[in-house]
């Protein structure tokens, strides 16, 4: 008796669930087809399926989106994901020779002896071009590398070697040194976390306690 | 083997000189410093600073420091902190008299100097709280305790327990220096005794030792950064010396313009 009345209650609900549906569609597929008349009957159709598919919303006019001309693209910079694919913050091994940065170093001898030596220039210096060796560090196979500084970032230098290797060292927990005209300039990577351009516009620097 | 040292002795006359070194080293302490103390009240005339001049030989084993004290009664006193001339000493420590002029210095001058060592053997009269130590932690500010008058008198040696007891409690064990204050050899001890004199302050044996090792490195290293460096990013130093011999130079071969020979070095093929 329990399962007759359940196959009952069953099929009635079904029948009152196809009139409610068909009752819907016919409402939903009226009320978009009066808002925007342009659109053809499969389109509507399809986006009515859609909705009692997925229960995802339908908008009545479609939202209002900005054109991008193809002149403000160009103008965009490259997004940080894009730069990454390109391989534009990464130097591979073997691209850059020491010959060709040797031309650059050149160039940025007589740049350090225009700037002159006090303390608060050579803090905001540019280093792209100098001849770093790491003097201390807490890691020891990276204890006398050295080599020309051919990028910097947040916390890394890289550097081509006399054998045009590149290397990657990490600023924090070492210090590194170079000299210009007789004297050694030491920087200690710990308290030298910046980026390269904000170094160079920064008014006050902080000073920090030396770890080595 | 941590390193010990004993930041706060006496200067001595140059007949005791020998005597402190050949005892600092057989008690097994790595560096020394030797203080002078100025009255501020006496010594600023017309806005200059009359400075303690000294000559002491160097010994070889040890490491040598000097360090001077300023007695400061009065706000006008901490703008002589800015002076040039306090680059020839290593350590620079205050002792303010009243608690504004301790929170004064520790907002305004904290990167001038190293150390506050305030006077244990009298009853304080303010009270140490932790408002007060915290921003010292961040600053690398270290408090001191001087345990000669320890020894000496029993109604000092009073004072000094409970107050230490006090700068414990509210530094939670961190940032505080113990030194010995010594005028004379005698007082001398050696750093395992000074662990087991700090228990009786009510001190904990690991929180002791640090206070004999490394929180004296941050105070080295504090004093470093003052003299020597550019705001601890850079430092300037002669080639001539013997720590600058490794640093290598770009060969001249790469550099020259004329040469039209391939580089020595292999090319990596791509």
């Amino acid at each position: 008796m329990c399962m007759q009345v359940n196959v009952m209650n069953q099929s009635t609900k079904r029948k009152l669930e196809d009139i409610n549906s068909n009752f819907t569609k016919s409402f939903i597929f009226n009320t978009i087809k009066d808002a925007n008349p342009q659109k053809s009957d499969l389109a509507v159709a399809n986006l009515v399926n859609n909705h009692i598919k997925t229960n995802s919303h339908i908008f009545l006019k479609e939202p209002y989106k900005k054109k991008t001309s193809k002149k403000n693209c160009a103008k965009q910079p490259l997004s940080h994901k894009e730069r990454r694919q390109l391989g534009l913050d990464t130097l591979k091994q073997g691209e850059v020779t020491f010959k060709e940065l040797a031309l650059i170093h050149k160039l940025w001898c007589e740049y350090v002896t225009q700037i002159g030596f006090k303390h608060e220039d050579l803090a905001r210096a540019d280093l792209h071009g100098c001849f770093l060796t790491v003097t201390k560090t807490t890691c020891p196979p990276l204890l006398r590398k050295s080599g020309i500084v051919a990028m910097e970032s947040l916390n890394t230098f890289t550097i081509v070697d006399e054998h045009d290797k590149v290397h990657v060292l990490p600023k924090r927990g070492s210090v590194f040194s170079f000299v210009v005209n007789d004297t050694v300039v030491n920087i200690f990577g710990n308290n030298f976390i910046f980026r390269p351009g904000e170094r160079i516009l920064k008014k006050v620097l902080k000073q920090k306690k030396i770890n080595i | 083997m941590e390193s010990f040292s004993d930041l706060n002795i006496m200067c001595p006359r140059t007949e005791q000189e020998h005597t402190y070194y050949q005892l600092c080293q057989k008690l097994g302490y790595k560096t020394i410093a030797f203080n002078h103390v100025v009255d501020m009240s006496k010594a600023l005339v017309k806005n200059q600073l009359k400075l303690p001049k000294f000559n002491l030989k160097k010994c070889n084993d040890l490491q040598v420091l000097h360090r001077i004290t300023l007695l400061c009664s009065d706000s006008s006193h901490l703008r002589a902190l800015k002076n040039p001339e306090l680059k020839k000493f290593d350590i620079i420590a205050l002792c303010p008299k009243s608690e504004d002029l301790l929170s004064q210095s520790i907002t305004n001058f904290s990167n001038s100097f190293q150390i506050i060592s305030l006077d244990f053997n009298q009853k304080l009269p303010f009270r140490l709280k932790h408002t007060h130590l915290h921003p010292c932690k961040l600053n690398h500010l270290v408090f001191e305790i001087c345990y000669v008058s320890a020894i000496k008198d029993s109604s000092s040696c009073r004072n000094i327990v409970s107050n230490s007891k006090d700068l414990n409690w509210s530094s939670r064990g961190r940032g505080f220096i113990i030194s010995s204050g010594a005028e004379d050899p005698l007082f001398l001890r050696g750093p395992y005794d000074v662990i087991n004199l700090a228990t009786l302050f009510g001190i904990d044996f690991k929180s002791a030792k640090a206070a004999i090792s490394t929180n004296c490195e941050i105070v080295f290293l504090k004093g470093l950064t003052r003299t020597q460096t550019f705001n601890g990013i850079l430092q300037k130093s002669e080639l001539s010396s013997a720590e600058n011999a490794i640093i290598p130079f770009p060969k001249q071969i790469f550099l020259s313009e004329k040469s039209d020979e391939p580089c020595l070095s292999k090319k990596p093929k791509i």
